[in-house]
């Protein structure tokens, strides 16, 4: 699903971002991205939604060299992706069934197609009863489940998340990821970043490290 | 990207089932996602008749997509009342200028020719000039096969019509003198052609007591002129108010880019397209446009209304019927339009310029 083959990312100024890194995700696998901040998690985040593009080497999802991508397609590579940010990006004049409706809106579904998608989305989050209010009114685990209804709601095969759970106490936390866990065993590939090592530890999956833009480790499940 | 066209097709084949309707957490190995090959191949066998559901759908979705974002627009512009109505002013006041211009112009040109069609040669006489003279003048006009009727009006009978029309009184007391020369007013036969009458100008000012000869047309022509020069005028302002409207429209819509600069990023990254991206805002222009465009009616009858009245005493004193006419329904619609255009050119230009740090083409 992803393959980076010695990918670096210089950044304007000198800046490294990432440097040679190479590795490969299966369909279906679920994997952890750590480091410490600034290891250059969310550039490799980036590299594969093409909001950054690489300095040098190969980057590959779901088969499709993105060198070759043109930028008039890039939007239709993002909507096979879904993706979780830490702050979760939602817009704040829109009601929360809006925000998850955003997805099939852009994919061209009319607001009556959305509906049944929306609400099965929110359902699986657990926030079919707040679709009326506007985000401001939900908590932070709630805003970023919201969020992650978002990501899945248009069936993505792959969803990125860049510190899901960055300011959320260990129990939302864990609640996070066991809704991660779950999209993987419906088999969707899950790529998800994190400082929080306690946690992924805990999850006992595959584990990718980063250290000032280098791959300096690559766990499999114990 | 032949991969995400089978997403599509993939999606809208699955529509109805059961999955779909209670709920993604329940769904099996089936619903990995378009990057599974498996997945569309046990799909195309459905793939003829979802064609047409993918058709119809993109249709519908189409226009309740573009309903909806153009409501959305408009309520976001009645949102912030003042600001809005100010924009729009300024781009009704643009396309006021060359309307009236224009209304004005082509009044006049009616007037003009009112008197195009009966050409009038005056003989303006010699101050002082005898009776025995004005007698044979009037002799000669009344024997020349161009002229049909001849009519003199004496200094005095000048006066005392000038005194009535003006609602003025006792000129000459007030003057010490009349002012007013003798006239001779000539009415050709219809047949004459311009160059006779030209030729009979000249012959005639010639002849002894007369002062001027003044052919009608002299000054139907000079007014054409300034009326074709005018407008023109009126087409270069509008040209250069039309490229303010665009102006105006686009910087409205910068504003509004910058202040949605987070929700054009989160739409961006979500799978937006530009154009997409840039649809409320064009939305943004037309409403713009056609606001302005109406506004601008307003103004223009407004001023039309006022105007006509003081126009009606001119055209009283000038004894002539005159009614002032508004812009027909053709300049209206060409203003709406042209609202709608430039709302159009404005936005578009500004989503080219501000997307570029935000949005990949
Ligand atoms: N837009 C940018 N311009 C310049 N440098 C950047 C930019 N984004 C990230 N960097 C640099 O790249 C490195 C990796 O950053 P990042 O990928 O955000 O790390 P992480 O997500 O692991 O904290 C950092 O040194 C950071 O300063
Ligand atoms: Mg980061």
């Amino acid at each position: 699903m992803i393959r980076f083959d010695g990918v670096s990312k210089r950044y304007p100024g000198g800046h490294v971002g990432l440097e040679q890194v190479s590795f490969h995700l299966e369909r279906g696998e679920i994997a952890f991205l750590t480091g410490h901040s600034g290891a250059g998690k969310s550039t490799l985040m980036k590299l594969i939604m093409l909001l950054e593009r690489a300095s040098a080497g190969q980057v590959w999802v779901g088969g499709h060299n993105l060198r070759a991508l043109k930028n008039s397609r890039i939007p239709y590579l993002r909507r096979n992706i879904g993706v979780v940010f830490q702050d979760h990006q939602l817009l704040f004049d829109r009601t929360v069934f809006e925000n998850v409706a955003l997805p099939l809106l852009i994919a061209g579904y009319s607001p009556s197609d959305c509906a049944g998608r929306v609400r099965a989305a929110l359902d699986m989050v657990g926030l079919l009863s707040k679709e009326k209010l506007l985000p401001v009114a939900l908590s932070g685990g709630e805003q970023q489940r919201v969020g992650l209804a978002r990501a899945v709601v248009n069936r993505p095969a792959l969803i990125l998340a860049d510190e899901p759970t960055g300011n959320l106490d260990p129990q939302l936390s864990t609640e996070i990821m066991k809704l991660f866990e779950n999209f993987n065993q419906v088999g969707v590939t899950v790529l998800i970043a994190s400082h929080d090592l306690a946690l992924v530890a805990r999850m006992r999956h595959r584990i990718l490290t980063l250290d000032h833009g280098r791959l300096v480790a690559d766990q499999e499940v114990q | 990207m032949s991969l995400f066209s089978k997403n599509r097709r993939q999606q809208n084949g699955r529509r109805h089932t059961v999955d779909e309707q209670t709920g993604m957490g329940k769904t099996t190995g089936k619903s990995a996602g378009s990057f599974v090959p498996k997945e569309a191949h046990k799909d195309a066998h459905k793939r003829g008749a979802n064609r047409q559901t993918v058709a119809t759908l993109t249709l519908h979705s189409f226009v309740s997509l573009h309903r909806q974002v153009g409501r959305d627009a408009l309520t976001r512009l009645l949102n912030n009342p003042v600001a809005s109505l100010l924009n729009s002013l300024l781009i009704a006041v643009a396309f006021s200028l060359p309307v009236l211009l224009f209304v004005l112009v082509s009044n006049v040109q009616v007037l003009g020719a009112a008197w195009d069609g009966q050409p009038k040669i005056s003989i303006y006489l010699n101050h002082g000039v005898s009776q025995k003279i004005i007698d044979q003048r009037i002799a000669d006009y009344r024997q020349d096969p161009l002229i049909k009727e001849v009519v003199y009006l004496s200094p005095e009978q000048g006066v005392n019509d000038f005194q009535q029309k003006a609602g003025l009184q006792d000129v000459i007391s007030q003057l010490g003198f009349n002012p007013l020369p003798g006239v001779i007013a000539l009415l050709p036969v219809s047949e004459a052609s311009f160059e006779q009458l030209d030729d009979a100008v000249v012959h005639y000012q010639q002849m002894e007591g007369v002062d001027q000869v003044r052919l009608d047309r002299q000054w139907v022509q000079r007014l054409q002129a300034i009326l074709t020069m005018l407008e023109r005028f009126a087409v270069m302002l509008g040209g250069i108010l039309g490229l303010t409207v665009v102006l105006v429209i686009s910087n409205t819509v910068r504003l509004s880019i910058e202040s949605r600069r987070d929700e054009i990023k989160i739409i961006s990254m979500v799978g937006g397209t530009r154009g997409f991206i840039a649809m409320p805002f064009i939305y943004m222009g037309i409403w713009y446009g056609v606001i302005g465009a109406i506004l601008a009616q307003v103004i223009v009858f407004s001023l039309l209304a006022v105007l006509s009245h003081e126009m009606m005493n001119i055209a009283g004193l000038y004894n002539s019927e005159m009614v002032l006419s508004g812009p027909g329904f053709g300049v209206l619609g060409v203003l709406l339009l042209a609202g709608i255009a430039f709302g159009v050119l404005g936005a578009m230009s500004s989503c080219y310029r501000h997307f570029q740090a935000l949005v990949p083409d």
